[in-house]
């Protein structure tokens, strides 16, 4: 049987492919391991793992400025590593980014200490200015790849990261 | 031993066509007192980012004319950032040179002892498999700032300074205006 979660992956290769991004950049999470591994043999985009999320806003904002448009695809946690260069680097020197963020924490979660980090993090991200938009069940799906892109053209347009988040686990708000 | 300004000076000398990243703090005041130039790109925060920084603007470089991209930091930045180590092992950006100045202190907040006391930085970095040129001297420094600019990279110059630190005029501009200045230097 297919599920919400495998519909949710082929939607955001979807989106991924039609914003044609130069790169894309990635630290796994479980729930899209079809997306990374679909990059990761695409002879269309140049894709590599990074080491943590903060090198890769580092990276990806050196791409950026280099003329390159980046992807990177980590899990929530990740922008917890990273939050300093997001904003003082990314967000102060007006660099565009896409960063796709999926969702930890809220029902459906298993580990007893991810909540602490994810359920705060979408008021951390509005606090420190970050914009950021969310998708979940309330999205149809086939509206996720169009979101996708819109967003790198948001990003591009109005010279910052944008962060998408994607709950994926389906269920309620978190 | 050389003072950071002493090296600053001579990599001055070969950097006015090629893409340079410098660190925050008296890295990046004591650079921008030589001189401004558009591309050269100076943080003021995010300590350690240097390096992540270059390898991207090398990379998106690879088919163009520049023959690298050079990010400055200090040993406290680098042993911030050891992740850039592993970027840089593992994609191994050709246009990629990484200049450590390790003073063996955080210098730019007052003198402070820092890790690169005990440790050898060169030798972390050659352990993520990078190549690495140790210097000591003004003169040494000089030799493998012309040699590494001619060869391909990854390559990392280690170069030991005194804990000299000048104190020079904050660098208080938009950084979006610094960013833009730069990738309008990179995008000729
Ligand atoms: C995350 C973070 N912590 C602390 C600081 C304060 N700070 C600014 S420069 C600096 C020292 C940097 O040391 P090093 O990289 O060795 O450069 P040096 O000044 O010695 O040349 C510190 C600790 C900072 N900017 N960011
Ligand atoms: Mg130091």
């Amino acid at each position: 049987m297919t599920t919400f979660r495998d519909l949710a992956c082929e939607e955001i290769i979807k989106g991924i492919e039609e914003v044609e991004p130069d790169y894309f950049l990635s630290i796994p999470c479980s729930t899209v391991g079809p997306v990374i591994e679909h990059f990761e043999k695409s002879d269309k985009v140049t894709s590599f793992p990074v080491s943590r999320e903060e090198d890769g806003v580092g990276i990806a904002a050196g791409l950026s400025l280099g003329g390159k448009l980046p992807i990177m695809l980590i899990q929530d946690t990740g922008i917890g590593n990273s939050i300093l260069a997001i904003t003082t680097f990314a967000q102060a020197y007006h660099v565009p980014m896409l960063i796709l963020v999926t969702r930890r924490g809220g029902f459906g979660e298993i580990n007893s200490a991810v909540n602490l980090f994810s359920e705060p993090l979408p008021r951390i991200l509005d606090d420190a200015g970050v914009k950021t938009f969310k998708l979940d069940y309330r999205l149809p799906l086939k509206e996720w790849s169009v979101a996708i892109k819109q967003a790198a053209q948001y990003a591009k347009d109005t010279h910052r990261p944008i962060i998408v988040m994607f709950n994926i686990k389906g269920g309620a708000e978190q | 031993m050389m003072s950071r300004l002493d090296a600053l000076k001579v990599l001055f000398k070969y950097t006015e066509n090629i893409p340079v990243i410098s660190s925050c703090g008296n890295t990046s005041r004591e650079w921008a007192s030589l001189g401004r130039r558009d591309n050269h790109l100076y943080m003021v925060d995010t300590m350690g980012l240097t390096p992540s920084v270059a390898i991207g603007v090398s990379l998106a470089l690879e088919n163009k004319e520049f023959k690298k991209c050079i990010a400055i930091e200090g040993d406290g930045g680098v042993l911030m950032n050891p992740n850039a180590f592993a970027s840089a092992g593992y994609l191994r950006p050709k246009k990629w040179l990484l200049i450590v100045f390790d003073n063996e202190c955080f210098a730019s907040t007052g003198g402070q002892c820092s890790l690169a006391s005990r440790l050898d930085i060169g030798k972390v970095a050659q352990g993520y498999n990078l190549e690495v040129i140790q210097v000591e001297t003004a003169d040494a420094f000089e030799h493998a700032v012309q040699t590494s600019i001619e060869k391909d990279g990854p390559i990392v110059i280690h170069a030991k300074i005194n804990q000299e630190n000048q104190k020079n005029p904050f660098i208080n501009d938009d950084p979006a205006v610094l960013a833009y200045k730069f990738s309008c230097f990179l995008s000729q």
